[in-house]
């Protein structure tokens, strides 16, 4: 036996527990065992009895432990926004017949990476790949919005846009680690 | 031969159209998209295609070609959804700039039909045209285009079996 199939043999040794489950609470005990996501968000959800996906979960690196449902919702669409950013650079959104516009790798990878890093005080964007291979982002609440259109590591902001007070920032670099001030200062709070 | 439709100057006074569409992208992502009415994509000139509502009067008539396209983009294996219309006034689109001066052109391109036009962007002859204004000019147009008319096209026969 190698040491690899004993790993998986001790992940499915709960037989005892096994009996009568749902295949899906087996699925999520795995997937805990595997990832250690668990310790994140299944209390609250359990507290609430809210059915969801472990794969909503936050990724350990970035996020902070959740203690409410608000914050549950918060990180899942965190998730969901990141998953459709990996939708608009595999696959691309068909917006004719002949015709689909997809995201580069590296506007993917920006954008993924700015989502992780944005705070969570800050309201989630609504994501659209834009042309040339960017993939733009809005934050709109009331009259207030900021539009970034990523491409590549290229940052480039428009505040208030369409408006008397419109304000095109300077092109940023984004270092994939720290979302820039610059940006933070247009964003909206939650 | 049919002889191609005569090119005509759309007035300031009248309206146009834009079909919205909503693509099938399941994974519960749908609703996390902007699904922005315009694009400007290079590939088709950096134009988008409107319905001239002097050949369109009706929000019905706009609505039954745009069940029309869906049927199109479905026979070819794209899970779109006609949503409905949106509609502005001419001379509000032709009207507007952004603060570095670039706005918009809408002209009649009847080779699609007699109700088709086309909309671009306007660029300034002495400004750059930047990604920002790109991105502020759709949604400029977001904002103009502010007469919403909902609509779901009736089941395909053919699709329903």
């Amino acid at each position: 036996m190698t040491a690899g199939s004993t790993t998986i043999d001790a992940m499915w040794n709960f037989d005892e527990e096994r009996v009568d489950r749902d295949p899906r609470d087996i699925a999520r005990q795995l997937f805990s065992r595997l990832t250690g996501a668990h310790q994140y968000g299944n209390p609250v959800a359990r507290r609430e009895k809210i059915d969801f996906d472990e794969d909503c979960l936050p990724t350990p690196d970035y996020a902070e432990p959740i203690t409410s449902v608000s914050e549950l919702n918060y990180e899942r669409e965190r998730r969901d926004l990141i998953k459709l950013v990996n939708f608009l650079s595999e696959k691309g959104l068909e917006i004719d017949t002949d015709l689909v516009v997809k995201a580069s790798s590296s506007s993917a990878e920006a954008a993924s990476a700015l989502l992780k890093q944005l705070p969570s005080k800050y309201v989630l964007p609504r994501i659209s790949p834009d042309d040339d291979g960017g993939i733009a982002m809005i934050w709109e609440k009331d009259e207030q919005a900021t539009i970034l259109t990523i491409d590549g590591w290229k940052l480039h902001i428009v505040e208030n846009p369409a408006t008397p007070h419109s304000r095109h920032l300077p092109v940023t670099t984004f270092d994939g680690e720290t979302v820039p001030q610059a940006l933070e200062d247009t964003l909206i709070t939650r | 031969m049919v002889p191609a439709l005569a090119r005509e100057h759309i007035p300031d006074d009248d309206d146009v159209s834009r079909w919205l569409f909503k693509p099938h992208m399941g994974q519960n992502i749908e609703e996390l998209l902007w699904n922005r009415a315009f694009i400007f994509q290079s590939e088709y000139g950096c134009r988008e295609s409107l319905v001239w509502r002097k050949y369109a009067r009706d929000d019905a008539q706009v609505h039954a070609l745009g069940c029309d396209d869906q049927k199109r983009r479905r026979a070819s294996g794209k899970e779109h959804t006609y949503m409905g219309c949106v509609t502005a006034k001419v001379e509000k689109i032709r009207q507007y700039k952004n603060q570095n001066d670039h706005g918009f052109i809408v002209v009649h391109e009847p080779d699609e039909g007699i109700q088709h036009a086309e909309i671009g962007y306007d660029k300034s002859d002495v400004q750059e045209f930047t990604k920002n204004d790109k991105s502020e000019l759709r949604y400029a147009l977001e904002k103009i285009f502010n007469r919403k008319s909902p609509h779901t096209c009736p089941p395909d026969p053919q699709e329903t079996g």
